[in-house]
């Protein structure tokens, strides 16, 4: 059989259990029992006990604190305490005493095969070496029928207080074999328990992660959402604004295209009069073209004359030079004549003047010449830029003619097509009025949306911490 | 050097051109005639006589174009014919003889003795140079 050390202390502790109430009785009959024998020594066997009592008494106030000699010193103890009331029992003749006789074999036995390990048969020796000490000691013992008898008494008390202890302890064993076993399957249990709890608390924070990241993209996408319907909000009421600018415009515009409806019936009797009056223009540059073919033959002929003035002046120069040189000659003369040549020296220097004046009037005509004939220049360049533009009037006229032609065409094309998009106009203007009320409506809904949006980001929030506090 | 010309009266007449922006005047007894001229120094034939021609500014070493120079100043020395081109005469003054001053002996000193000025007439209006074309015998000669 093995011992553990909870065997140890469990026999200990039976040991100083059983060992304290005996030594109490024990103490109360050596001095009031019925074989009690007078003795000198009453006093110190009394000591002795009552030192055993309270060594007992302090080894129990250990073990219930939980403090332990350890087997050795308890046996050693236990020696001593039985050693001093065997041989003080011995020495007063209290031998007689059943207390004496049925426990001390057991009380030894006992406290001496636990603690030592030891089994019955080392019990039985034990209770012999004690029942001889006693022979010894007890003159009482000298009867073998009474030695016998109390040898038989104490090795019966001694077997079954061993039986007794290993019962006891069989079922002291067993209750804590049962005990570990129901520890362990308990254990087991609780293990198991914690495995299962520790696989739900991960499968928990799992979950918990995936609300987590599902909180975190559901409120992302509720400030996406939340965004979003702030700025449809936005856009809605800058659509419904629009539109409703549109619908101004588009009456604006209805104004307006009445007015080029109206507009183009006046372009179309402009473009009939522009027709008449580019009839009457063409009419006009040939006339015009005929009288610059004229002025320009007068002007020439002019410049012709001009120029036959001009040479006119130069001969007129040239005799008024001659005339001068006359003159000085004849100026000359006179003087070289002396006082006969004074009066013809007067006439030659009038003759001189008149040559000097003449010579200066031609001078002048020729330069007037000489302008005149630049003018007439100028004049001629400016008919024949004339002319060109009157041809280029003809021909723009021409070309205004079929434009306006054109023109008076597509104005009564455009006027139709004014009238089919003044009636396209009401209609967008109809249709742009219902997107206005229909952007209203929406304007309506997505405000409603945006507080469901609110509301979803506060059980967003909300999921978030209870996500928080599952994985915690 | 020339001989300065003496007039019997104190009134002397002086054909007036104007060369250079500025007026000479040239004595009217020395005066044969004036006449149209080619406008070119050379020989030319002036009514069935050959005479030479002398630019009367180049004499005077004056920068003029020769096609301002459209006549003759004719004069007549020994009997013989010369020609100077010369512009158009302006005018004939007279001037007094009191009216005429010699050149001043530094001017004539700076000109030398071969210039054909021989002295300064006062008018109204200014100062006349005056000028004897057959001073330079030699230049009449080239």
């Amino acid at each position: 059989m093995q011992i553990d050390h909870e065997d140890l202390a469990f026999g200990e502790r039976i040991i100083n259990y059983v060992r304290w109430p005996i030594l109490v009785i024990l103490l109360l009959f050596n001095n009031i029992g019925p074989t009690q024998q007078s003795s000198d020594l009453t006093l110190p066997i009394n000591i002795a006990l009552l030192v055993a009592l309270l060594m007992t008494g302090y080894i129990q106030y250990r073990l219930h604190r939980g403090r332990s000699f350890g087997p050795a010193i308890t046996l050693a103890l236990a020696v001593l305490q039985d050693g001093l009331i065997t041989v003080g029992v011995a020495l007063t003749g209290f031998y007689h005493s059943h207390f004496f006789i049925f426990y001390y074999p057991s009380l030894l036995g006992f406290s001496l095969a636990f603690p030592l390990r030891l089994g019955l048969g080392y019990a039985t020796v034990v209770g012999a070496a004690y029942f001889a000490l006693s022979w010894f000691l007890t003159p009482a013992l000298g009867d073998p029928a009474i030695a016998f008898k109390v040898l038989i008494e104490r090795w019966l008390v001694l077997y079954l207080t061993v039986a007794i202890g290993g019962v006891l302890m069989q079922h002291e064993r067993d209750r804590r074999r049962r005990a570990t076993a129901d520890a362990a399957r308990n254990a087991a249990e609780k293990d198991a328990l914690y495995r299962d709890l520790h696989h739900r608390l991960e499968g928990w924070q799992q979950v918990a992660h995936e609300i987590e990241k599902t909180t975190e993209k559901l409120r992302k996408l509720t400030t996406g959402l939340s965004a979003l319907t702030a700025e449809m909000g936005s856009d809605c009421a800058t659509i419904s604004a629009t539109a409703e600018e549109i619908v101004n415009r588009t009456a604006h515009n209805i104004e307006q295209l009445t007015t080029i409806g109206r507009m183009s019936q006046e372009v179309v009797a402009a473009a009939r009069r522009l027709t008449q009056a580019a009839d009457s223009t063409k009419e006009s540059s040939h006339l015009a073209r005929r009288a610059v073919q004229r002025a320009t033959a007068a002007v020439q002929d002019l410049r012709r004359r001009s120029t036959a003035i001009g040479d006119l002046a130069a001969a007129v120069r040239r005799v008024a030079d001659q005339t001068t040189l006359l003159a000085f000659n004849a100026s000359i003369e006179a003087i070289q004549a002396g006082p006969e040549g004074g009066r013809f020296a007067v006439v030659a220097d009038e003759v001189r003047q008149v040559a000097d004046r003449s010579a200066r009037l031609a001078r002048e005509i020729d330069e007037l010449s000489f302008e005149l004939e630049q003018s007439t220049a100028q004049v001629l360049t400016a008919l024949a830029e004339i002319a060109d533009m009157v041809d280029e009037t003809r021909r723009f006229t021409q070309v205004a003619g079929q434009a306006s032609e054109e023109q008076k065409g597509s104005a009564e094309v455009m006027a139709h097509s004014v009238g089919e998009l003044e009636r396209g106009t009401q209609e967008t203007a109809h249709r742009v009025r219902i997107v206005s009320e229909t952007m209203d409506r929406q304007h309506a809904a997505l405000q409603q949306v945006a507080v469901l949006s609110r509301e979803l980001s506060a059980a967003s929030d909300r999921l978030a911490e209870l996500s928080g506090a599952l994985a915690a | 050097m020339a001989q300065k010309p003496v007039q019997p009266e104190q009134i002397i007449h002086f054909l007036v051109f104007d060369l250079a922006g500025q007026p000479y005047g040239v004595n009217v007894a020395q005066v044969e005639g004036v006449v149209a001229g080619p406008g070119r120094e050379g020989k030319w034939t002036y009514q069935g006589q050959e005479i030479i021609l002398h630019s009367l500014p180049r004499l005077l070493e004056l920068a003029l174009p020769e096609e301002a120079l459209n006549r003759v100043l004719l004069i007549r020395r020994d009997g013989e014919l010369h020609g100077f081109l010369v512009p158009t005469p302006r005018d004939i003054v007279a001037l007094a003889v009191e009216d005429i001053f010699p050149l001043p002996p530094l001017i004539r000193r700076v000109l030398g003795e071969r210039t054909l000025l021989w002295g300064v007439g006062r008018m109204e209006n200014g100062l006349l140079l005056l000028v004897d074309p057959e001073a330079d015998e030699a230049a009449l000669r080239k």
